[in-house]
């Protein structure tokens, strides 16, 4: 209800970067988002260029394809500002590239097969700051929280069972609206869950990071 | 065996009958541990890789040095008189399989200089060149040389096979793809050059959008393909990829990990071919609206794969009454085929939200 009342006492157009190499893809994607109501105030096809236009533009959301043509969307999405939400929007099957996306801030993910209704809704969704997961990115993330459980170094970060069976749930194609009512919590209830699934990730993926900087930096030291 | 009979009748020759026995003993013991220890080692391991410099040349070349120092103790416990005349030595024939040992694990590098050093302990023992110790010393090496030069050759063959075996599986492949791909994309293509001013644009868009999910995952395989299990295991979620164009009058989102899922080849095999049951299943009962997700997931003791669609569902006990009417489809092609594989299947439904089945196959 707060969210509705919202979107109509705010009606400044959501602003965004559209970044993905191919001519034609692109300008069918800004066409579909300008018919929504979007605006979009710059576009790339490059790392360079997408940096650039998003340190000059400071969108509201950057619609990111993975496959750049110098190089991945990754690195593009390493250089965002925190303010700025991204939306991964790749081609299915890149999947290590969308896990390292998510763990340097990518908020949502969507597969280019999506409609542009589907489309629409997930750029809205991400400029709220809302996680946008498809079954397909849930599955990534169930993997990827197996795979560091196993590690045997540092720190994991731990999934409550709770949060588990929410990614279970969202893997096995389940709305949130579906998902809330069989584990008979709010709807708001279930969104937590899913951020903070995000939210450890990526929390996990910057001290990694900086123990990464830190053991390098001692490292550099030692050596001279 | 022999050694021990050939000790009982020549007892009372021996300077140190007591000592010999010792002796004997250690070499029994040794050789049980020998015995036990060798199969766990990897010099066979499954005919995959032959990893020589393993624990098992340690294991070869304690065992040589227990046969020599056997060799040497026969000096202590038997009369100088009866070694030079070239009575046996303590160990007898039994260290010359220490050298047969190094020769199957190292190949002849390993092999022959086994028999060097052992021949030499020989010379040493006897304190001259016997005619019967020549012939002990020529036969320990023509086995080092030989043994290890057919050791080494068998692996190679095995290594030869595996090799053409992984590069038939991968021009296989190759073939489904182009196949594939000329079927579905190449020929919508060129119908649609052929008769894009006529056809329907709806129907122009239909096909695209369709040939587009199938080449997408044709590209998906592609590079899953890449991914060959160095055990010799399968990755389930390359044999799952495909599922999208095998139904493509169906809506099936895949979910799975970013890493490989390995289970062996059989194993893999018969999960998949119960998931594509399962989806016969949904195409059967959930009606034509029905969509399908399909979550794989990677315990470290089991591979647990959900089929679930959002079709009308069944009651709790639909599955009991069409096994009662003969169709065995959900319990035999699914149910009975995790269980061959010792795991479990569970298939949750409620009326007017669909069916979720869970095949859950242990790693073995």
């Amino acid at each position: 209800m707060s969210l509705g009342d919202e979107s109509v006492s705010a009606p400044t157009p959501l602003r965004i970067v559209v970044v993905d190499d191919h001519p034609i893809w692109r300008s069918a994607l800004v066409r579909d988002l300008e018919a929504g109501g979007v605006t979009v105030v710059g576009e790339a096809g490059s790392v360079d260029k997408a940096l650039n236009v998003i340190k000059a533009t400071v969108p509201d959301v950057v619609l990111l394809d993975l496959q750049l043509s110098d190089g991945s969307g990754v690195e593009v999405a390493r250089g965002v500002p925190a303010t700025t939400h991204i939306l991964v929007l790749s081609a299915s099957g890149e999947h290590d590239d969308v896990l390292a996306a998510v763990k340097a801030g990518a908020i949502g993910y969507l597969t280019k097969s999506a409609s542009a209704v589907e489309l629409l809704d997930a750029v809205r969704r991400t400029s709220r700051g809302e996680a946008v997961f498809t079954p397909a990115l849930a599955g990534l993330m169930l993997g990827e929280y197996r795979r560091l459980a196993t590690e045997k170094r540092g720190t994991r970060p731990v999934l409550t069972e709770r949060e588990t069976e929410v990614l279970r749930l969202v893997a096995k194609g389940l709305t949130s609206r579906l998902i809330a009512q069989r584990l008979v919590v709010s709807h708001r209830t279930v969104e937590n869950h899913v951020q903070a699934t995000l939210r450890k990730l990526q929390l996990h993926n910057r001290v990694e990071l900086a123990r990464y900087a830190i053991t390098q930096g001692f490292d550099g030291e030692d050596a001279g | 065996m022999f050694v021990a009979v050939q000790l009982v009748r020549s007892y009372h020759r021996y300077a140190h009958p007591a000592g010999a026995v010792i002796v004997l003993a250690a070499m029994a013991v040794w050789t049980v541990f020998v015995c036990a220890v060798q199969p766990g080692l990897p010099v066979f391991a499954r005919g995959e890789r032959w990893r020589p410099g393993g624990r098992a040349v340690v294991l070869a070349v304690a065992d040589l040095a227990v046969a020599i120092t056997a060799v040497m103790l026969t000096e202590l416990v038997d009369t100088h008189a009866r070694i030079t005349t070239g009575a046996p030595t303590l160990p007898g024939s039994w260290a010359s399989g220490a050298v047969l040992g190094a020769a199957v694990v190292g190949g002849a590098r390993l092999g022959f200089p086994a028999a060097i050093l052992l021949s030499a302990a020989l010379v040493i023992e006897r304190k001259e060149f016997a005619a019967t110790t020549m012939s002990s010393v020529t036969l320990l090496i023509l086995a080092g040389l030989v043994v290890g030069y057919l050791a080494t050759t068998a692996l190679e063959a095995e290594r030869e096979v595996a090799r053409v075996r992984e590069f038939e599986a991968a021009r296989a492949e190759r073939d489904r793809l182009a196949r594939a791909i000329h079927d579905g994309a190449l020929q919508a293509l060129a119908l649609i050059a052929r008769e894009s001013t006529t056809m329907d644009r709806a129907a122009i868009a239909d096909l695209a959008a369709q040939q587009e999910v199938a080449l997408r995952s044709h590209i998906s395989a592609i590079v899953l393909n890449a991914d060959v299990q160095p055990s010799g295991d399968v990755d389930v979620r390359r044999l799952l990829s495909d599922l999208d164009t095998v139904w493509p009058h169906r809506q099936v989102s895949l979910a799975m990990p970013a890493e490989p899922v390995p289970l062996p080849r059989h194993d893999a095999a018969e999960l998949t071919a119960a998931v594509r049951a399962a989806l016969d299943n949904v195409d059967r009962h959930a009606g034509a609206a029905a969509k399908v997700w399909v979550l794989v997931e990677d315990e470290a003791s089991a591979v647990v794969v959900t089929v679930r669609d959002d079709g009308v569902g069944m009651s709790p006990d639909r599955a009991g009454q069409a096994r009662a009417a003969g169709r065995l489809g959900l319990a035999t092609s699914v149910i009975g085929r995790v269980r061959a594989l010792g795991g479990e299947a569970t298939v949750t439904s409620t009326p007017g939200s669909g069916v979720e089945v869970e095949l859950r196959v242990p790693r073995r």
